[in-house]
């Protein structure tokens, strides 16, 4: 058997112990003492805490919000900038090659005309040349058709009038030359 | 049985007394109680020199964690006008809390009551917390709903309810500080119990003890502090909206 309760003395005290003594209020003090001490010095600094940490937790994540807004922000700007640049760098080079294609072309055609007029005069050179050749070797001829014939005919030919002559004849001979 | 009796003398509520102007104090309770105030204004004092709104120590995460339990407690059935009881409820339940742990103390020894027994054990203790909350319930509520509709109270739903409203008011503080003793003192009783075992039991006997500490302990002391703060909470709350 557990747990009979005891002798004669104890029952006696165990029928007052459900009655407070002087304890209560001495206790009733201490616990007043404890509450305003609590009261007064430490839930006031500890509640202070919490709300600013509260608070500095709220500022921190709405700063990070407004971070992360920035940055997308940030990135949209650089992408935008990126592809502006982009565009203009293949503008610039379209531009370029444009250029490009037209200073060759231009180039071109003035060698070409460059390459065209220098033929043009050299053959017209040429051509002025030749004649004066031919002039020269027909006056030459000329001369001397006629001192030949001169000495064929033994008479001195009157140098106006049959200079004429002969200067018909060698027409004649030039143009059947000609058409030879 | 194997023949002999196993009697055991459990002091019931026994207690080392002393005489204060004539008048009866039972001084290890009293100790207690001091021991319990001096570690939470210790702690008190300890936390505020290490209080930051940064990280907190461990100490304040518990205290915050109280307080914010009871903040919210508060919130949600007084909203903010029922702040003004946080700060009792917060020392209540640290109070009662620590008064509860002190039995973890090993002072129980075979043929000794304890030395430092839980001051919550005691009837003195909870029937001084019981009726200093109820008093303060009583005058918040004359407070708050005018003198008339606090005594008009006792006559609803019609005068012949008077009595059973009285008995109803008079059960609180009651109920209130028995709930606390009784399961304090019931602990303290299986301690004396268990230390005056005789060894032939299977499990020896500081194994048993520590079970039961640990039990008495980890259950019992924080529910009790819990159950007794949370019924302040509701007594204030039920005072503050005129007794519903």
């Amino acid at each position: 058997m557990l747990g009979v309760i005891g002798p004669a003395a104890h029952t006696m005290v165990a029928s007052l112990f459900l009655l407070p003594n002087f304890t209560f209020v001495l206790e009733l003090i201490a616990f007043l003492l404890v509450l305003g001490f609590i009261a007064k010095y430490v839930l006031p600094p500890l509640r202070k805490a919490m709300s600013e940490r509260e608070g500095s937790i709220r500022n921190a994540i709405q700063a990070a919000e407004e971070a992360r807004r920035e940055a997308g922000e940030l990135a949209q700007q650089r992408r935008e900038a990126l592809e502006a640049a982009r565009n203009e760098a293949r503008q610039i080079v379209d531009q370029a090659s444009q250029l490009a294609d037209q200073m060759r072309e231009e180039g071109r055609r003035r060698g070409q005309d460059e390459y065209e007029r220098l033929v043009a005069s050299a053959q017209s050179e040429i051509e002025l040349e030749r004649q004066r050749a031919r002039d020269e070797v027909m006056n030459q001829v000329g001369d001397l058709v006629l001192r030949a014939a001169e000495r064929v005919v033994g008479a001195g030919l009157d140098d106006e009038r049959h200079r004429a002559l002969v200067d018909e004849a060698i027409a004649a001979a030039q143009s059947s030359g000609n058409g030879a | 049985m194997s023949g002999g009796i196993l009697a055991i003398s459990v002091p019931v509520g026994d207690h080392i007394t002393g005489k204060l102007f004539g008048l009866t104090i039972n001084i290890d309770d009293l100790v207690s109680v001091g021991i319990a105030g001096l570690i939470i204004v210790g702690l008190g004092l300890w936390l505020r020199a290490k209080i930051t709104s940064g990280v907190p120590g461990k100490l304040q995460l518990a205290f915050e964690t109280i307080v914010g339990a009871v903040e919210n407690q508060v919130r949600s059935t007084m909203g903010e006008r029922g702040f003004f009881v946080i700060p009792l409820c917060v020392t209540l339940f640290i109070f009662i809390l620590l008064c509860n742990w002190l039995e973890m103390l090993p002072t129980t020894y075979p043929g000794h009551h304890q030395l430092l027994p839980a001051p919550t054990g005691d009837i003195n203790l909870t029937a001084a917390l019981a009726i200093l909350v109820i008093v303060l319930v009583h005058i918040t509520w004359i407070r708050k709903s005018g003198l008339r509709s606090y005594i008009s109270h006792y006559l609803k739903p019609n005068p012949a309810f008077f009595l059973i409203n009285v008995v109803e008011e008079i059960a609180k503080p009651l109920t209130l500080a028995l709930r606390l003793f009784g399961n304090i003192f019931a602990g303290g009783i299986m301690l004396v119990l268990i230390a005056d075992m005789p060894a032939k039991f299977v499990l020896p006997i500081p194994l048993l003890d520590f079970i039961w500490k640990l039990f008495d302990g980890l259950f019992v002391g924080p529910v009790q502090a819990f159950i007794f703060t949370l019924l302040t909470l509701l007594y204030f709350d039920s005072a503050i909206s005129g007794g519903h």
